[in-house]
């Protein structure tokens, strides 16, 4: 049976997409690149259902099981990832038909991009889904290295310095994820997730090599203080690779610190770790917020939104601490999150780019009048905006109200105080860009002849961010078919 | 499914406004009237069952453990009608007043949205849904407070957003508090919170979040200071807005919250309704005595409506069946008149670009039809018998008396002559003879004078009818009768 066989095709069909789109050449790489996306989200679909009906399943690749062989895993949280990554994942593909079109085929490494894009999406599949530990360090280094190249596409000087810091950072996590799996390799003599998680003992060769990973993976998530990297290397990125780099890539490092920290790790394991995380993802959503108050460019505005909304994706860890209903409303809350902040974030930066191209630059102060003259565009950033605030009704409300809920719960008010706060700051930030959209003005605006369709695209993720609170109890079915409440042994 | 129309259709005109764009005006104005035609009759027809004691219930599961639900009960109604049906004569009175505004998509849009939000406060059946809607409407009112694009209206957006989003905050604190140790607590006549009865603190706590974050719609001192700055909004959201749905969304939710939340009985063991009433004791006799001092007639309607917003708080903190009724009646009873008066101003600003008060003389001859309606609901406003303010100002002084707070007699008297205070000048400065020279035509557009003039004639009717079944008045004491164990007056 085919859909037996869903994770590896989800691994296989991009692959075999990248590899079409080299050899098709610059004119059908699109149509090869739009047809695999397609099938990518039939499949993450099929996994969707799969795992909702019959629970978390593991794949032995080639029919050797772990720990000989590898095991992909696949539970709730895993197909959750993965359909985020098909419909960003296809947004992204629709809008970059039309930005990438261009008869010069130097231009933008031209053909390039769509190899590239294709192998990334390859590699983040594969990291929702593998189940072992080495294969995450094999994972991360494939999109890192995809990643920084597409970054650089444009070859300005600008990005090629961006892509740089990033490749630097990127190279300094991949190794220090890599000196961490040595050390626990070497102290357990397991890699797979699950082993380890059954077999861990306190040992401080382990302990090392595990605090070692979630300090790579911390840097590759940007949480302050490693964010250094992101604004510059999102900022400058193509749209269509900013908007995949900050909805999806962000989240493929984050998705293995969840996995560690709440599936793999024993609680008090690694100390204050939890609360270590939190009052960092407290520092960003802060610090990050400031600083997309100060930006006068729009994309680096979105990025620093990046940083401080990736700071909510680490208030889980202490929230999770507070007890068995804490736990399941902090870890579907912030899976919630992950996917509205995916989403919205990924029609703000194609929104911006859009904004950009008609106006020429990207200097906030000079996009006045852009409510009348691009309505879909400021529509676009609005309701994007609201979800980033946590505003009812949409995704990010939903995210904010369990893990409100769960703060409340554990009887923990500080973390509340921080969720309410950052709404508040990230309404701040969102409000003055709006400001200028919605003030009087006339620009005159370019109307590129791909315009009204790339428009649309950034329209749709963007409510679907908002709509995405009546998907919440999908999304909580789905936290309950995950390998970290199950093991907990909680529902939400 | 009945229950979400009135929701629904202001919803979905507003989408169908937005995807029309700017230039199908005709098209644009037909579904917009149409929308509020069709919408007030269904809420008439949920009246009648209301009466009659069928209340409808909808409601869809939204996050684990919590339901998003509307529902017809009478009290909801009441609110819901008044910005329904004022929707449509606003409406009309908008559609003269834009004539040849730009951005009109934007603008019908987004005012059927603000509607839709105002209609679910209204029938929201739990604090959460409620809440919901409550950030619904501060979201949608944003780009209509901005609508001229100015610094200046930027400016004000800016100060409302700092207000509508704290007190967002603040209200959200408070629903999940009391969600995380009550769960879910659908509205109650009389209050909901049995179960959890013997939690004082956190109740005491939770209360004065919720007061914080309604207060500042319903503009209670201190949490008032955005809505004279929203003024520079044009006419018809000054009228409709701020003058009705959005500030009505504010002492709606005290309404709901001292009523059928925590019931007037748990309220006043608490002791939190008496904190209340003084703060709402205070905002009157403060704001009275600004509005005297504003020469700008919006700026002065602003300020007496930030007054009377108060009277329906402190009607309802004192915790009396009478004064809870007169609040209730008082909620659409000042809608009408003073939805009267700020499209007054406005059709007295479009038609002869007069702001100020000392800029009126000669008005009352050049618009004698408009000020003839600005009078009747400054009268009304005042409290003279018998029109509509009359009735519902007698319940909740009647109310304060029987429940013996004699102060709160004599804020309501005291405001009722400052009112007269500020509201004469207006009418003695139009009556003076001035440079406007009487119309050969008509005073003003008919799309603008006719809806004056229509809810002018409201102000009179509901007056003299207060006795009547159907009444706001009727209406009002038998919504609130059973948050008091089926009183009857």
């Amino acid at each position: 049976m085919l859909l037996d066989h869903l994770p590896a095709l989800l691994v296989a069909v991009p692959l075999t997409g990248a590899a079409l789109s080299f050899v098709a050449g610059h004119r059908r790489a699109p149509h090869v690149a739009l047809v695999t996306a397609a099938a990518i989200v039939a499949l993450a679909v099929a996994l969707v259902a799969r795992v909702l009906d019959a629970g978390p399943f593991r794949y032995a690749v080639g029919g050797w099981t772990a720990p000989l062989g590898i095991d992909l895993v696949a539970d709730g949280a895993s197909a959750l990832f993965i359909v985020l990554t098909a419909i960003v994942g296809m947004g992204v593909t629709l809008y970059a038909t039309a930005y990438f079109r261009t008869d010069d085929e130097t231009a933008y490494g031209h053909g390039l991009f769509w190899t590239l894009w294709l192998f990334m999406w390859t590699s983040l599949n594969a990291l929702f889904l593998t189940g072992d530990v080495f294969n995450v360090y094999v994972c991360l280094e494939l999109v890192g290295i995809s990643a920084v190249t597409l970054v650089t596409l444009s070859g300005g000087a600008e990005a090629l310095r961006a892509g740089a810091r990033y490749l630097y950072a990127s190279m300094l996590g991949a190794m220090t994820y890599l000196l961490g799996v040595a050390l626990l390799y070497a102290s357990v003599g397991q890699l797979d997730m699950t082993i380890l998680a059954d077999t861990l003992t306190p040992d401080v060769t382990a302990a090392t090599g595990l605090a070692l990973m979630i300090a790579a993976l911390v840097l590759k998530t940007a949480l302050v203080p490693a964010h250094f990297w992101l604004p510059a290397a999102h900022g400058s990125a193509p749209s269509p690779v900013s908007a995949a780099l900050s909805s999806l890539v962000v989240k493929g490092s984050y998705f293995v610190i969840l996995r560690l920290m709440l599936y793999v790790i024993p609680v008090g394991y690694l100390g204050g770790t939890d609360v270590a995380l939190g009052v960092l993802g407290s520092v960003a959503i802060v610090w990050g917020s400031v600083q997309a108050l100060f930006q006068t460019r729009i994309k680096q505005l979105v990025a620093y939104s990046t940083v401080a909304q990736v700071g909510y994706l680490f208030l889980v860890f202490p929230l999770a601490r507070l007890g068995a209903d804490a736990f399941a409303l902090a870890v579907t809350g912030v899976l919630v999150h992950a996917v509205s902040h995916g989403l919205a974030k990924a029609g703000l930066f194609l929104a911006s780019g859009s904004l950009m191209s008609r106006f020429g630059h990207d200097r906030i102060d000079d996009m006045r009048g852009a409510a009348r003259s691009a309505p879909v565009l400021t529509l676009t950033v609005a309701l994007a905006g609201i979800t980033m605030m946590g505003l009812p009704p949409s995704g990010g409300f939903g995210a904010k109200w369990l893990l409100v809920s769960s703060a409340l719960a554990g009887g923990a008010w500080w973390w509340a105080a921080v969720l309410v706060a950052g709404g508040l700051l990230a309404a701040a930030y969102m409000f003055r860009l709006l400001a200028v959209l919605l003030a009087d003005g006339d620009a005159v605006l370019g109307t590129p002849a791909s315009a009204p369709r790339t428009e649309w695209v950034p329209l749709a993720l963007a409510a679907a961010a908002v709509v995405l609170v009546a998907a919440v109890p999908l999304i909580t079915d789905l936290a309950s078919a995950s390998n970290i409440l199950i093991r907990a042994g909680v529902t939400p | 499914m009945i229950a979400w129309v009135p929701v629904a259709v202001p919803a979905l005109v507003g989408l169908i406004t937005l995807m029309l764009g700017e230039t199908r005006g005709r098209a644009r104005n037909a579904v917009n009237l149409l929308g509020a035609i069709g919408s007030s009759a269904v809420v008439v027809s949920l009246v009648r069952s209301a009466y009659a004691g069928d209340t409808f219930t909808s409601r869809i599961p939204m996050l684990p453990g919590l339901t998003f639900g509307v529902s017809t009960d009478l009290l909801g109604l009441l609110f819901s009608a008044v910005a329904t049906v004022l929707w449509g004569v606003t409406l009309v009175y908008a559609i003269g007043y834009m004539d040849h505004a730009r951005d009109r998509a934007r603008f019908f849009g987004f005012f059927a949205w603000c509607i839709s939000a105002a209609n679910g406060v209204a029938l929201a059946e739990d604090p959460i849904s409620l809440f919901i809607f409550y950030e619904v409407l501060s979201l949608t009112t944003y780009p209509l407070v901005v609508h001229n694009g100015t610094p200046e209206a930027l400016a004000a957006g800016r100060k409302y957003l700092f207000y509508a989003l704290g007190g967002g905050a603040a209200l959200l604190v408070g629903v999940a508090w009391l969600a995380s140790i009550a769960g879910p607590t659908p509205f109650t006549p009389g209050g909901a919170l049995g179960a959890v009865a013997g939690r004082n603190n956190e109740l005491r706590a939770i209360f004065a979040l919720m007061v914080a974050g309604f207060g500042v719609k319903a503009a209670l001192m201190p949490l008032h200071g955005w809505l004279p700055g929203a003024m520079v909004a044009p006419a018809p959201v000054s009228s409709l807005l701020h003058a009705v749905a959005v500030v009505k969304a504010g002492v709606f939710g005290i309404i709901r919250l001292v009523n059928e939340l925590y019931g007037p009985e748990l309220a006043t063991s608490l002791g939190v309704a008496t904190p209340l009433a003084l703060l709402a004791a205070a905002t009157i006799l403060i704001s009275s005595v600004i509005a005297l001092r504003q020469d700008d007639l919006k700026r002065r309607l602003a300020y007496s409506t930030i007054a009377q917003l108060s009277y329906i708080t402190l009607g309802t903190a004192l915790c009396s069946p009478l004064a809870a009724a007169g609040a209730v009646a008082h909620l659409a009873h000042h809608a009408v008149m003073k939805i009267t008066m700020f499209f007054t101003a406005g059709s007295v600003y479009e038609t002869l670009h007069v702001k100020k008060v000392s800029q009126m003389p000669g008005v009352a001859r050049r618009m004698p039809l408009t000020m003839i309606s600005f009078a009747v609901a400054a009268f009304a406003l005042a409290g003279i018998p018998p029109l509509a303010g009359f009735a519902s100002k007698w319940l909740l002084a009647a109310g304060a008396a029987e429940d013996g707070s004699v102060w709160a007699v004599l804020v309501y008297v005291t405001s009722g002559a400052l009112a007269i205070g500020y509201m004469v000048p207006v009418l003695t400065s139009a009556l003076r003879p001035g440079k406007h020279a009487p119309a050969a035509g008509p005073e003003s557009d008919p799309r603008m004078l006719w809806p004056i003039v229509a809810v002018a004639v409201l102000t009179v009717v509901f007056g003299l009818t207060a006795g009547l079944p159907g009444s706001p008045t009727h209406w009002a004491i038998t919504a609130i009768a059973p948050s008091f164990g089926g009183w009857t007056p």
